[in-house]
């Protein structure tokens, strides 16, 4: 347990937040999140009901929350798996939005220091980010091009794509 | 082990979170006082609080920290320096009077909220589980049955009470009723249950610290906050040390308002008492118990040795460590230099402090350097095949623009950053290009 830990003062935040969202449940019950596995607090799962009045919505989304042992000074980064089909998500699934940056990087260059990482931010306030990126893709910072493309010249295909996908994805 | 691991941590004493606490309509206000008095980076009770320019406090630890990262409130992102940090003793004695009485009151709320949840049903019969329903329901009921007593007692106008006392009364009962239920609540259900004995009528248990107290003080005690002995209050616990002025006059009123505050016990020799104070007024003057911050890049290697070597701190692995080792201690002995001198470490701590924080940094590395040696053994492993996409990427773009060689390059920069398909860098490059023209 102490061999990955790290550092204490993460692990006592991450604590907390596990805490309080178990016990307090996520708004509208719209994702739940919690550790992997017991003896390791820095890699989380979380699952992201699809938001309503989207192409998303009926699905249910598993993303990896992957924890910095310096964590909150440094931003967690978060990976849908299996990839969701979404313009600000990278083929591989990993989210790329501003709030999961910190202030130093900026791989689109778009992003202004206002709306990046900051140590009181947290996975509650992240994940209800990405819902609404959900709902509404940034398409001046994509990070899957062909998708924001489509998304861009049409729409009724990508949402096409998205409603397939999801079907697929619960057996139907 | 390992399955409880888990449980257990969060049973732990100190994984406390406002949470502990009943929700709002059970204990009013309780949750976010506890929340009020935490530091928004670490969720843990302040630590010696510091305010900055726009008034956000934090640990001393946790924002020297997030300050060292970038010059911002980590709250509204105002900038701000370190020479903007303040004490908040206020925040401070709080903090300390809070973390005393917290499992007190915990265990006063919980107590409430088993009532509001054991004895509602029972009462109302009909009524469902969810507490916000029950509690409105509880209210009319009561209403409704002290409207039809003043009526009674209005158009009977025989009661004791009446005539000049009894709408007053009554009101006064409602307003309780409404205002504090959970207090009316357990004033008026404490009789009915097995807390009360007749035969001993002289001694009753109390409703809320549930220790045996005379029945004609219970409402005293009650009222005094379950403190029987009416509290001397001790000003001079709490009252700050603020004369940085220094002035000898008030030194002089100080120490005769010491004396008298001391009393009878007396006990601390003056000379001792005035030997914390110079500590403690030292430490408000505050410049010479702190260390500089350091620009590391203007000083020799044997310069940050000595450095080191100074306070005792070891001086093992490379440059870069040193330095990483010397401004970590930096801001730990600030931020401990910040605490109220009571609460203030050993250099001893702190360098085990240092040395957890080295053992983490270092584990955590090596598990990063583990997980890239494997990316950059995936990409060296996988080269061939990775030109040979590159090859067939071109010709389909040298109908177009005919640049592909620039974009190939920048598309092998790019690959070295994070995933390793260079395909997508070139196709987002590609169409980068396309809706640029466009």
């Amino acid at each position: 347990m102490n061999s990955r830990s790290g550092n204490a003062t993460a692990l006592r935040r991450l604590m907390t937040e596990y805490k309080q969202l178990t016990s307090q449940g996520a708004p509208d019950g719209m994702f739940t999140a919690g550790p992997v596995s017991e003896d390791d607090f820095f890699q989380w799962e979380a699952l992201i009901m699809g938001p309503k009045d989207t192409p998303f919505e009926g699905g249910v989304f598993p993303a990896r929350l992957t924890f910095p042992s310096d964590y909150p000074l440094s931003p967690f980064k978060m990976r849908f798996d299996p990839p969701l089909f979404h313009p600000n998500i990278y083929p591989d699934g990993t989210v790329c939005i501003s709030i999961l940056h910190a202030p130093g990087d900026d791989p689109t260059m778009y992003e202004s220091a206002s709306e990046r990482w900051s140590p009181v931010q947290s996975v509650e306030k992240v994940i209800l980010s990405v819902i609404s990126m959900l709902a509404e893709p940034n398409l001046e910072s994509g990070a899957n091009i062909d998708c924001c493309k489509l998304y861009r010249d049409n729409r009724a295909e990508y949402e096409r794509i998205v409603r397939q996908s999801i079907q697929e994805q619960l057996g139907l | 082990m390992v399955a409880t691991d888990l449980q257990s941590l969060l049973d732990a004493p100190d994984a406390h979170d406002p949470t502990d606490f009943p929700p709002q309509d059970v204990a009013p206000g309780l949750r976010l006082l506890d929340d009020s008095l935490r530091c928004s980076v670490c969720r843990d009770f302040y630590d010696a609080p510091m305010s900055i320019n726009c008034g956000h406090s934090f640990c001393s630890l946790c924002i020297r920290q997030a300050l060292d990262a970038k010059q911002e409130c980590p709250s509204c992102r105002q900038p701000a320096t370190e020479a903007h940090l303040r004490k908040n003793t206020a925040a401070e004695s709080a903090v300390k009077a809070w973390s005393e009485s917290r499992e007190f009151i915990l265990r006063l709320s919980k107590a409430e909220e088993r009532r509001h949840v054991g004895d509602l049903p029972a009462a109302n019969g009909s009524s469902g589980h969810e507490d916000s329903e029950q509690r409105p329901r509880k209210r009319q009921r009561t209403l409704s049955e002290e409207d039809s007593d003043a009526e009674v007692e209005y158009l009977g106008g025989t009661s004791p009470y009446f005539s000049s006392r009894g709408s007053a009364t009554n009101s006064h009962i409602r307003a309780q009723e409404t205002g504090l239920p959970s207090k009316s609540q357990s004033q008026s259900d404490s009789p009915l249950s097995e807390h009360r004995s007749p035969n001993s009528s002289s001694v009753v248990e109390c409703p809320l610290c549930q220790r045996r107290v005379p029945l004609e003080s219970i409402n005293q005690h009650i009222d005094s906050g379950c403190t029987l002995t009416p509290s001397a209050g001790g000003p001079s616990s709490s009252r700050p040390h603020a004369s940085r002025a220094g002035s000898r006059d008030k030194d002089k009123q100080k120490a005769q308002w010491t004396k008298l505050f001391d009393g009878g016990s007396g006990a601390a020799p003056p000379s001792r008492r005035s030997k914390e104070k110079q500590k403690e007024r030292a430490s408000e003057a505050g410049e010479a118990e702190y260390l500089p911050k350091v620009a590391y890049a203007t000083l020799k290697d044997r310069r940050l040795q000595e450095m080191l070597a100074e306070h005792g701190l070891p001086t093992a692995g490379d440059r870069a460590a040193w330095e990483r080792r010397h401004q970590k201690w930096v801001t730990l002995y600030n931020a401990n230099a910040d605490r109220a001198p009571a609460d203030q470490q050993s250099p001893a701590q702190l360098k085990r402090a240092l040395k957890r924080w080295e053992d983490g940094l270092r584990a955590a590395n090596a598990r990063r350097a583990a997980a890239d040696v494997d990316a950059g053994a995936h990409q060296r492993a996988n080269s061939a095949a990775f030109r040979e996409l590159v090859e067939a990427a071109r010709p389909k773009k040298a109908a177009g623009t005919g640049r592909e060689g620039r974009a190939g390059e920048d598309g092998r920069e790019t690959t070295g950053m994070q995933d390793n398909s260079l395909i997508i860098v070139q196709r987002t490059l590609d169409v980068r290009k396309h809706n640029l023209e466009d």
